[in-house]
């Protein structure tokens, strides 16, 4: 596996400060871990963007701490962004210990097209995104690659426990849990303008939940008392 | 259309929509998202129209997901009538948007359909949005 490296420098602007580290061109970012303490980071934007495309969630990344001599290995846990324009606000890595087991949730990535669905007999239906898996930080995957030639008919799907791993790694998610199905296309919707403009004259009140008890509880309470 | 089955009060003040939506702004569910750049209060008539634009241009294929709900009632007094004597009847309901909320998600198609589909919904609505895809925390892909 390649190694990523991403340079950093200790940060000692927290607080309401950060906006303007921000607009200087830099992201803060922490490090944490099990086995160290929490400390404050700040990188360069553009160098920080690059590295979270390569690295993804489940490739570590070894942080040069300006001042350190040694590296310090990471997987970026989570990316705080500017709703809008998408720019990075914080970033969260977590620091790893190279003899420890980890937990990971590692992308599922699909190549090839069904041939049900190239022919429009039926739609993919896509499960979950990720695996989670637990291994060492040495043997972390990228992701795990499917291919979907092999879904030839409308029902055919693949299960995670269809899934071709490394020995190495452990599965934890439910072998059993859906990755992708072919299932039927949709039902076309007939419209009906008749219908719709008087649901628009007529609007249907909505039930209100009354506060107290209902009249049923009351006439079960009267029963107990007597 | 859309609009709550129950609720807990039937009349409820306007509010403020200040600031961004920091929640319900990234895409999780399709391929490619329709996200909202200003403030407004969208009309379960305008969802439900934009839903359908999608629906007959995409036909049988891809899925949708609507991701706002219009769960506030809005009030309109009857025509010609004094002011006073309390506030008016419910007239419909609307969903409250804030700048970067997604409204629609749309998955299993390409991109060009998808995109057109999205694009015309967005004609249905009053305000600017944009057209955006997933931005996960994944190798080599989402930025």
């Amino acid at each position: 596996m390649e190694q990523i490296e991403l340079n950093v420098s200790p940060r000692t602007v927290i607080g309401k400060r950060i906006g303007a580290l921000r607009r200087s061109g830099s992201v803060p970012a922490v490090l944490y871990g099990r086995h160290q303490e929490p400390v404050h980071l700040q990188a360069n934007d553009r160098e920080l963007m690059k590295v979270l495309v390569k690295a993804g969630s489940s490739h570590l990344v070894a942080l040069r701490i300006a001042g350190e001599a040694e590296p310090h290995m990471a997987l970026v846990r989570e990316i705080q962004r500017e709703p809008i324009k998408g720019n990075l606000w914080h970033v969260d890595f977590y620091g790893v210990s190279m003899t420890e087991e980890i937990t990971v949730e590692v992308p599922i990535r699909y190549e090839g097209t069904s041939p049900a669905a190239a022919l429009n007999e039926g739609i993919l239906t896509y499960g979950s995104d990720t695996i989670e898996i637990e291994c060492l930080p040495g043997d972390l995957i990228d992701a795990v690659v499917i291919n979907l030639s092999g879904l030839l008919k409308v029902g055919d799907a693949i299960h995670v426990s269809d899934l071709k791993l490394p020995t190495t790694v452990k599965v934890l998610t439910n072998p059993d849990d859906l990755v992708v199905r072919v299932t039927h296309l949709a039902v076309e919707e007939v419209e009906a303008p008749v219908a719709v403009a008087a649901a628009v004259t007529t609007l249907a009140e909505p039930e209100v939940i009354k506060k107290g008890k209902t009249e049923e509880e009351e006439e079960a309470e009267e029963k107990e008392k007597k | 259309m859309l609009m709550p089955k129950r609720v807990k009060w039937r009349k409820q003040q306007r509010g403020r929509m200040t600031g961004k939506e920091l929640r319900g702004v990234e895409v999780v569910f399709g391929d490619l998202g329709l996200q909202a750049l200003e403030p407004c209060w969208m009309t379960q008539r305008q969802i439900e129209a934009a839903r359908r634009a999608i629906v007959r241009f995409v036909k049988r294929r891809g899925k949708m997901w609507v991701r706002v709900f219009p769960d506030k009632p809005v009030t309109q007094k009857a025509a010609e009538t004094r002011m006073g004597k309390g506030k008016g009847a419910v007239d419909h309901y609307v969903a409250v948007i804030k700048p970067g909320r997604i409204i629609l998600e749309i998955g299993g198609l390409d991109e060009a359909t998808a995109k057109e589909a999205l694009h015309l919904a967005s004609y249905k609505l009053s305000i600017k949005t944009q057209i955006i895809g997933r931005r996960d925390l994944m190798a080599g892909g989402g930025e």
